[in-house]
């Protein structure tokens, strides 16, 4: 009850005018920011951050979780419309929205996308609300070793995720995987495979390869056969954003789970909503009846992972709030801002200024109605993009793809990164290499060798470490029988059609 | 509208006007030099962090108080522990309307590059202009951990050899640079282990995983008051100034003698005039006396210097021989 | 396309034998560090992976019937014209970025690259030549204060 009351307070913090208005803007920004290819939640931040300095440190946080919100949201615009993942943890929503726009359900997919947002968001303050003080104990006992083993068990699904050759995704998940290996390495403190180029110090930019592959990649390959491509062009109206009661039906169940998976992920510090919304998507598959229809415009590949991103935000501001430990390199810019405003987050922060908590938890809900309300109601006028001609679209999409690039480290080192990438995304669609898993490596690839090598140096070079933790080991198995299961399966389809026809 | 003569004679005369303004900034550095231009003040790390915070404070006040008489943008070019940064600052040679805020990654990104047998971009190849304060380092265990000082800790790494996990960020920054001579200080084998950046060494260290770590005092001072951590030691020179510090010993006064901190530095492109050397040395030399900079200094806790041009230029040069000394000792810096 | 398999699989396995060769040279065994392992070990044993895997596809492209196969690389004369002029002009893009500034690497791009994806209407393609680079400096280096690069624009810029 306690915490009712609370939050009533929160509310009451919340609702005031300026507020409200405060929040209205910063979900606003965030979603065009979202949206906009490179220019993801924390540059947005760091974009807002001068704006706030006048304002009180409540309504500074209200505008920024309005923002962190907004973007989760808006990264699903350009995803679904033109295949450019707008920030990184909309990949997945790639894969089977775009698909949706090409089948002229591009409103379905923005819809689903939004109210499984909606959902998740939601739910993801409850949880905040509720369950902060024992899940943040569960974050903790996650050290390199279970982090090691997530990411193994998040590895051994990815080849599977696509449908199409097995083994072109295996090659894609190893060139992934070794796209992320050069950079400065925070192990023997050494430049490695940078060939000189100081751009390669940092490593490869995330985003410049989902950019790239997703984005550039389609756009190269429809120069060759500008015909092909006919969106459905007629006008959307709001009736038709919203399910219908099959959709419904078979996009409930994922966005729950989403709604789950993305929280837990969330709260990990150093996993990301990236991972969230990729388990979300192998989840869903897995459970899915027709696994065939993802990755050809299955609603529940968009309403999962949409869930699942959404719903991490909620986690991370977890450890941000009970612990003043930021989890993502967004909540750490939210951290040094607050320490800017003279608020100390830490364990006592709850105690210390529960107005400020509340009222960051109240402006959440009230940033998530906002949203999809602002959304819904959009949908049919982002789905005006689709009516630009293709001659000026495709190029569009380059120049948007360029700038956002570069914008990320404002480095033009970047912006050759994406042409080869775009190249390389060209080729790999000729050749019917799906881009998923490359981008998925890229993501997993440094927090693999980061925990791997962590953890052998915990234990001074004994692989018992893995065994010996619970979470760890269980997690291992998890992984194991993901690899093993399928491959049984086959067999067991096989033995049976032989002797079917025997 | 019409378009009369004289409206076209008036498009000519401020089209000149304006290209004569395009050229005004060659001309004026001639004679004392005064920035013509908005100045862009470039940090080598992303917004947010200490670095970052530091840069948009030092501009802010700039602005604001019209120490400089333009605007003075903050610039963000992150990435590849500041050699992004620093090679974007190293093109504009000569060029005094750049400017960069330094820390220690600016020496010790360097230095282990060329460790690796690359050539790249020294601190040396930039004009410094002032350091204006130090960071201070302090070592922080878990509040329940069984090292109620460092002694304690000492002791425990002294039983066997990397039986204490340090954490911190990349091996060659500058906490495993602190752990390096606190080891050496103490003649003992710390087992360090790096990682991404600050969030993930507190979750590290809250979950037990690791046994000690290096922050910022100020930065862990919630920590310490909710008591999930303890601080054992500051590497600094005298007590820190602020009333909740007043307890925590130095590392020196305990015996280990390591002073390590990070500087907040200025720096512009080589080849720029003397006089505009001059010129910004007189600037940082007025935001070091300003009020609201000294207020952000004594609230975070940092130690508040003024070293112009030529202290700063040799500062650095001293820390690097140091640094690389601390380098070869962890291995990386050939012997 | 069974050539070009042939030619992927060769080339991803020169990759996968060059970036093993390279890592190598890095440490991949135990480093003074001490973490067990050295920053050689994953690039080198990814590279196993991929070699193996580049391998078997390399394999399957010479052992495979040609009409496993779809017929040619690209679908027509024009297709690829196309498909090369907008590698070109993009490439070009690219290249003048730093010294010519962003505004106008993106002028080109958009003047090169519409008429590639179809436009015949040479004043539509002037207008957003000219308007794209406009927008572009207005929403990212105007609202959101990134710092394109002007490259020789930067002189008549600066002035404001």
């Amino acid at each position: 009850m306690e915490t009712l009351q609370q939050l009533i307070m929160g509310f009451h913090v919340a609702v005031t005018p300026l507020n409200l208005l405060l929040c209205f803007l910063g979900a606003l920004a965030g979603t065009i920011i979202g949206a906009l290819p490179g220019i993801g939640p924390s540059a947005g931040l760091a974009i807002l951050l001068p704006l706030t300095f006048g304002m009180n440190p409540t309504s500074a946080m209200i505008m920024m979780a309005g923002l962190y919100c907004g973007a989760m949201y808006g990264g699903t615009i350009t995803s679904v419309l033109i295949n450019v993942p707008g920030e990184s943890s909309s990949v997945m929503t790639c894969l089977d929205g775009y698909q949706m726009a090409l089948q002229g359900r591009a409103g379905k997919a923005l819809g689903i996308a939004a109210i499984g947002s909606f959902i998740a968001g939601t739910a993801s303050v409850v949880f905040l609300m509720l369950l902060s003080i024992p899940l943040v104990k569960f974050a903790l006992s996650f050290g390199p070793p279970e982090y090691f083993a997530l990411m193994l068990m998040g590895l051994c699904t990815i080849a599977g995720l696509t449908g199409g050759s097995v083994l072109k995704a295996l090659v894609g998940t190893f060139l992934g995987l070794l796209i992320s290996t050069p950079g400065m390495d925070a192990f023997s403190g050494l430049p490695r495979l940078t060939f000189g180029l100081t751009g390669l110090l940092g490593g490869v930019n995330f985003l410049v390869v989902a950019v790239g592959l997703f984005g550039i990649g389609e756009v190269l390959y429809n120069a060759e056969q500008i015909m092909k491509l006919e969106f459905v062009t007629e006008k959307i109206k709001i009736k038709e954003v919203w399910p219908n009661r099959a959709e419904w039906r078979v996009s409930a169940m994922p966005i729950i789970r989403g709604t789950f998976i993305g929280f837990i992920v969330g709260v990990l510090p150093g996993a990301g909503s990236t991972i969230a919304s990729f388990m979300s998507y192998a989840t869903e598959k897995r459970f899915s009846k027709h696994p065939e229809l993802f990755g050809k415009g299955a609603i529940e590949g968009v309403a999962g992972p949409e869930a699942a991103n959404n719903s991490a935000t909620g986690g991370a501001m977890v450890p941000l709030l009970t612990l003043g430990i930021p989890g993502s390199g967004t909540t750490a810019i939210m951290l040094g801002a607050l320490m800017m405003f003279g608020l100390q987050p830490g364990p006592l922060l709850f105690q210390k200024n529960p107005d400020f908590v509340w009222g960051v938890i109240a402006s959440m809900y009230i940033g998530n109605i906002m949203l999809l309300i602002m959304n819904i109601a959009c949908i049919p006028l982002f789905v005006k993009i689709l009516k630009i001609p293709n001659a000026l679209l495709f190029p569009l999409i380059i120049v948007f793809a360029t700038v956002g690039v570069y914008s990320v480290d404002g480095n033009i080192f970047d912006v050759w990164m994406l042409y080869v990438f775009g190249v390389m995304g060209y080729f790999m669609k000729k050749f019917d290499m799906p881009p998923a898993p490359v981008v998925l490596s890229v993501v997993l690839g440094p927090m693999i060798e980061r925990a791997l090598r962590q953890s052998l140096a915990m234990s001074l070079g004994s692989y018992d470490i893995f065994f010996t933790r619970p979470i760890s080991a269980v997690l291992l198995l998890v992984g194991l029988a993901a690899v093993v299961w399928p491959v049984i399966d086959m067999a067991r389809q096989r033995y049976r059609a032989r002797t079917g026809k025997a | 509208m019409k378009v009369s003569v004289h409206n076209i004679r008036i498009i000519i005369l401020s089209i000149l006007a304006v290209s004569v303004l395009a050229m005004a900034p060659a001309i004026s550095e001639a004679a004392s030099f005064v920035p013509t231009r908005p100045i862009e003040f470039v940090c080598f790390a992303s917004p947010g962090g200490g670095s970052g915070i530091f840069a948009e404070t030092v501009g802010g006040i700039m602005e604001k108080e019209k120490i400089v008489p333009v605007p003075m943008p903050r610039i963000y070019k992150s990435g590849g522990g500041f050699a992004v940064g620093m090679a974007y600052l190293a093109e504009k040679k000569g060029n005094p309307h750049f400017l960069g805020s330094t820390a220690n990654p600016f020496i010790l990104t360097p230095l282990v590059v060329t460790a690796s047998g690359k050539k790249t971009i020294l601190h040396k190849d930039f004009t410094q202009i002032a350091i204006l304060a130090f960071d201070e380092m302090a070592v922080v265990v878990k509040y329940d951990a069984p090292y109620k000082n460092l002694k304690d800790l000492i002791a425990a790494a002294k039983t066997k050899a990397k039986s204490i996990k340090f954490g911190g960020t990349n091996v060659g920054g500058t906490d495993s640079l602190l752990v390096a001579s606190l080891a050496k200080a103490a003649g003992v084998e710390f087992n360090y282990i790096a990682f991404q950046g600050g969030g993930e060494v507190n979750a590290a260290l809250l979950g037990g995983h690791i046994d000690a770590m290096s922050a910022n005092p100020t930065e862990m001072l919630p920590q310490i008051e909710g008591k999930t951590m303890r601080m054992l030691a500051v590497a600094s020179e005298k007590r820190l100034s602020g009333s909740d510090f007043k307890d925590l010993p130095t590392m020196k006064e305990l015996g280990f003698n390591v002073i390590f901190n990070t500087h907040r530095g200025i720096t512009a492109p080589a080849g720029i005039s003397a006089e505009a050397v001059a010129y910004y040395e007189n600037a940082f030399k007025k935001l070091s006396e300003n009020d609201t900079f000294k207020k952000y200094i004594a609230d975070n806790n940092m130690t508040p210097t003024y070293m112009n041009s030529v202290q700063a230029t040799k500062y650095m040069n001293d820390f690097a021989d140091y640094a690389n000394g601390l380098l070869k000792d962890l291995g990386i810096a050939k012997k | 396309m069974k050539r070009g398999e042939q030619i992927l699989g060769a080339v991803l396995l020169l990759f996968a034998i060059y970036i093993g060769y390279e890592s190598t040279m890095i440490e991949t065994g135990a480093s003074s560090s001490n973490s067990g392992i050295g920053a050689g070990f994953m690039p080198f044993w990814l590279s196993v992976g991929l070699g193996i895997s580049s391998m078997v596809l390399l394999g399957r492209a010479f052992v495979l019937p040609t009409d496993r196969f779809s017929p040619g690389f690209f679908i027509d004369r024009t297709g690829r014209m196309r498909v090369l002029w907008v590698f070109a002009g993009y490439l070009l893009a690219v290249v003048v970025m730093k010294p010519l500034g962003m505004m106008i690497s993106l002028a080109i791009l958009m003047a090169t690259t519409m008429p590639a994806f179809g436009s015949r209407n040479w004043k539509s393609i002037l207008l957003t030549t000219i308007l794209t680079p406009l927008c572009v400096y207005l929403v990212f280096g105007y609202w959101l204060k990134v710092d394109l690069p002007m490259g020789i624009l930067e002189n008549i810029l600066s002035i404001y």
